[in-house]
């Protein structure tokens, strides 16, 4: 293909195609032909998916969406109504930065992917081949897919909200890796990063030598001690001939000449097995002393009663209680008997009570029937004694009374009995329980003394009344035979010592060949340790200095680019006494940081510009900055500059800065620039069109949408010369 | 013996150098009459008059009839895009130190009813401050990275070696493995 354009403009996108891509659905051709386009139009029109179209095309991707994608798999690539299965596609014709050839570029896929094309007069790449043929082409010397999308991002297109983030929130080390990648410094990171990292393997190689070293010392502590006992048992080794006349002396005076016998018949280790034979009767004696403790604790407890006393009460009161029981029975009897006897009094008193008191209303002088006179104050008299108390009633009721009281003194005797009889037979189990472990206690007593018996244990053996007193002189006889199998013992030792003599000689010089060898082996590796500590330190050094002098690399570098955002800054002039910009790059941390600092130079003043300005002078700072990075980037020399919406909250005095600035940016690189302002859009044509070279500014306004996309007007204005002021005034005068 | 000129006059040349250089049509003109002559300059682009005054009394009484008659000068070019693009550049040598002095150098500065005004004050006798108040007229500063084609670990190299704490076979050394991709740990 040959070149449509003269060179007296700077253009890397001829034109561009986009369809089916996010706001785009029909293919749309947009002519970019000049070095100068101004996008226009409402917000919503479709410019954002312009510049993401341009985004998309040459890095795959659009990152401000990454982030803001809810599910993975959501489609943010193919327009919403595009058709289904379809496809999205946008292609440019670019210009190839140093053949000065176009290319075709042709990216084409969907969210989950897309692939690449590019064709040239000579041939036409698929992929990976087009992506890298692409980035030369732009003027990229990265193959790097991440750093060329950095690189983009950081020069070539400005979204006011990335470039404030550049500016206010990423980390001062993270500005400084991006810097320092663009001005092309970045080996000097990653040489340093690996300085770093050898300098921690180097300090875990001696964390681990040093644990090592740890125990080397251990060991030679712990041989030094083993030497050390050797050499005090050699020392206190006593002579064989004495502690074996020794021996013998005493196990006559101790009575303990079975044992020197049982040592002497022993043809090997008899020493050893006497020992055993002394550790063995002292545990017995041991288990006599407990003994003795728990059966004095034993007898203390000796219930009152003997259980034959305890029985024979127990079974008196039981009869007792069978006898007061028949009582009882006969008793119930009389009571029953009185009762119904009491009844039978008291119905009969009950009837001639009631026949009385009929008569005697009825009483008259002479019988009704006969005419017989009646003594009638003597048969009142009887029928009223036969109103009142009957003595027979009486002596009935107290017969009862007497019944019941004798039944209810028997029941409370037998109560009483009934407890002293519980009581009686606590007592006998309790004698029964005292008797059984007495027995028990005895068995123990037998069995040990059995064991005991060759050491002379006391006997007779008592009957257990006498035992009480008979457990001191056991006690007695235990403690001094103990005394004398301990002073046994002691002489036994003695003789293994001084046997052991010329043994412990052979053990020491294998003990002190062990310290020497350990000694050596740690010695070598305080060695080892003592050279990496030397490396260490002096990589330590190194690194130190290495990033101390990587960040003067990067100040130096910067500090030629200071001139640049320097005469940014001064067009613009958005504040009216920090009229400086510039970088503050440190080490911090041991690691570069790259700050953003606003100066007032005649108070002598530093602030963060994302701090101390406004917001409108913010973004004219990080317009500032991201202009220098992409017109003086070593790396990242894009032809172009694609910048949407820069203008949102400047003022008019900044608005009008911008405005004359762009007209020395189209100089130097292709500027796409999109504002949503109608006003501001006709001011950036009117600045922008040529006066002298015949050179193009296109005007593309975005005058509505709907779901084919959006419609875009273009217009094209060519050099329009100005007549001079200063000539017609000369001619005035 | 030569008279010395005035610093108005010397701010004044060095603004018409710096103008000229910048290939403008450049010159003096009594823009208000009885007012000393304003420097006029202009370019197919632009049309830029600049005045000094020594204080910013002066200054403000001056200004608006300055502005009027530049724009009269440029609206009698009948169609002109020209109108947009005059610019009046008004300079003081001393500061402003009154609140009153800032609001009205607030209220110049963001009137662009007729012209944009760019003003700048405290220059004192520093020529080169017009300098910086030039530069929207001019081309842009062009500053590549001198880094560029330079290896920069050569350039590290030079520093560490400079800075006279390390042993220069030994950086060398890692330099060459570290481009290889070898292992520095043992260097």
């Amino acid at each position: 293909m040959s070149s449509p354009n003269n060179n007296l403009e700077p253009v890397v996108f001829r034109s561009l195609v986009v369809e089916r891509f996010r706001g785009f659905n029909d293919p749309v051709e947009i002519p970019l032909d000049a070095s100068a386009v101004v996008v226009s139009g409402a917000n919503g029109q479709g410019k954002t998916s312009f510049f993401d179209a341009i985004q998309w095309l040459l890095l795959g991707h659009i990152q401000r969406l990454e982030e803001l994608r809810f599910r993975k798999n959501e489609e943010h690539i193919i327009n919403r109504y595009a058709p289904i299965g379809s496809k999205a596609r946008v292609q440019a014709i670019i210009k190839d930065a140093s053949s000065g050839n176009w290319i075709t570029v042709t990216r084409t896929g969907n969210y989950r992917g897309s692939i690449l094309e590019a064709e040239t007069n000579e041939e036409k790449l698929v992929g990976q081949k087009a992506e890298v043929l692409m980035r030369k082409a732009l003027g990229v010397s990265t193959s790097d897919e991440d750093t060329f999308g950095q690189y983009f991002l950081s020069t070539a297109l400005l979204q006011q909200d990335l470039v404030r983030e550049f500016l206010s929130t990423y980390t001062h080390a993270k500005r400084y890796e991006i810097i320092s990648r663009l001005l092309g410094l970045s080996a000097i990171d990653e040489f340093n990063d690996k300085l770093d990292e050898t300098k921690k393997y180097i300090a875990e190689q001696i964390e681990k030598t040093y644990t090592d070293l740890q125990d080397a010392k251990q060991s030679v502590a712990e041989a030094e001690q083993d030497v050390r006992e050797s050499k005090a048992r050699i020392e206190t080794a006593p002579i064989l001939s004495e502690t074996i006349k020794e021996l013998e002396n005493e196990a006559n005076s101790l009575g303990l000449g079975f044992l020197l016998e049982r040592m002497r018949n022993t043809s090997d280790d008899g020493e050893q097995i006497v020992l055993r034979d002394i550790l063995r009767y002292e545990k017995q004696l041991e288990r006599l002393d407990d003994l003795i403790i728990t059966m004095r604790t034993h007898f203390d407890e000796r219930p009152e009663l003997d259980l034959v006393t305890t029985e024979k009460i127990a079974t008196e009161i039981k009869n007792e209680l069978n006898e007061e029981k028949s009582k009882l029975k006969d008793d119930r009897a009389t009571e029953q008997e009185c009762l119904e006897t009491l009844e039978k009094v008291k119905s009969r008193t009950d009837d001639l009570r009631q026949l009385a008191s009929l008569a005697i209303p009825m009483l008259t002088d002479h019988c009704p029937v006969c005419s017989q006179t009646i003594d009638t104050e003597s048969v009142r008299t009887k029928l009223q004694l036969l109103l009142g108390e009957q003595p027979e009633l009486l002596e009935a009721r107290n017969k009862y009374k007497e019944a019941k009281e004798a039944t209810a003194q028997r029941a409370k005797r037998i109560s009483q009995l009934e407890e002293k009889h519980r009581d009686a037979a606590a007592d006998t189990e309790q004698a029964k329980l005292w008797e059984k472990r007495t027995s028990h206690l005895l068995d123990d007593l037998r069995g040990i003394s059995h064991t005991l018996e060759t050491l002379n244990f006391p006997q007779p053996f008592p009957q257990s009344d006498a035992l009480i007193d008979w457990l001191p002189i056991v006690q007695n006889w235990a403690s001094g035979t103990l005394a004398k199998l301990n002073t046994f013992e002691q002489l036994v030792q003695s003789v293994i010592a001084a046997q052991s003599a010329p043994e412990e000689s052979d053990r020491l010089n294998r003990l002190e060949a062990k310290l020497n060898l350990l000694i050596s082996q740690y010695n070598e590796k305080r060695g080892v340790v003592d050279g990496l500590e030397q490396v260490l330190g002096k990589r330590k050094n190194l690194v130190e200095l290495a990033r101390k002098k990587a960040t003067e690399v990067v100040r130096e570098a910067l500090d030629e680019l200071d001139p640049v955002w320097q005469d940014l800054f001064s067009r613009l002039a958005p504040h009216p006494t920090f009229d400086r910009l510039s970088f503050s790059h440190e080490l911090y941390h041991k690691r570069g940081a790259s700050i953003p600092l606003a100066i007032d130079q005649q108070a002598q003043l530093e602030i963060s510009p994302s701090i101390g300005f406004s917001s409108a002078q913010a973004n004219v700072a990080a317009l500032c900055y991201f202009l220098a990075l992409a017109f003086a980037s070593s790396e990242a020399d894009f032809g172009f500059v694609l910048l949407d919406d820069p203008l949102q909250a400047m003022d008019d005095v900044n608005v009008l800065g911008f405005a004359d600035l762009c007209r020395f940016l189209r100089k130097e690189k292709q500027l796409i620039i999109a504002t949503h302002e109608g006003r501001l859009s006709n001011l950036l044509v009117r600045k922008l069109i040529s006066r002298d070279k015949p050179i193009n500014t296109i005007r593309l306004e975005f005058t509505s949408w709907n779901r084919s996309g959006p419609y875009i007007k273009v217009e094209r204005t060519g050099s329009r010369p100005e007549i001079s002021v200063l000539a017609s005034l000369a001619v005035t005068t | 013996m030569a008279e010395t000129p005035s610093s108005s006059t010397r701010f004044k040349e060095y603004f018409t150098t710096l103008l000229r250089d910048a290939e403008y049509d450049v010159r003096p003109w009594e823009l208000v009459k009885g007012m000393d002559p304003v420097v006029l300059a202009e370019n197919p682009y632009y049309v830029i008059a600049f005045q000094i005054f020594d204080i910013w009394s002066d200054l403000i009484k001056a200004a608006g009839q300055i502005e009027l008659a530049l724009s009269q000068i440029i609206g009698k070019q009948k169609e002109t895009a020209k109108v947009w693009d005059a610019y009046l550049i008004l300079v003081c040598r001393t500061e402003l130190h009154e609140i009153e002095e800032f609001n009205q150098f607030s209220n110049l500065v963001y009137n662009t009813h007729r012209t944009r005004k760019i003003v700048r004050t405290g220059l004192g006798d520093t020529l080169t401050r017009l300098n910086e108040v030039v530069k929207p007229f001019i081309s842009l500063t062009k500053v590549r990275s001198t880094a560029k084609g330079r290896d920069p670990l050569h350039i590290l190299r030079s520093k560490m070696i400079e800075s006279g704490n390390v042993e220069p076979g030994e950086i060398e050394k890692l330099i060459a493995i570290f481009k290889e991709r070898g292992d520095l740990t043992n260097v």
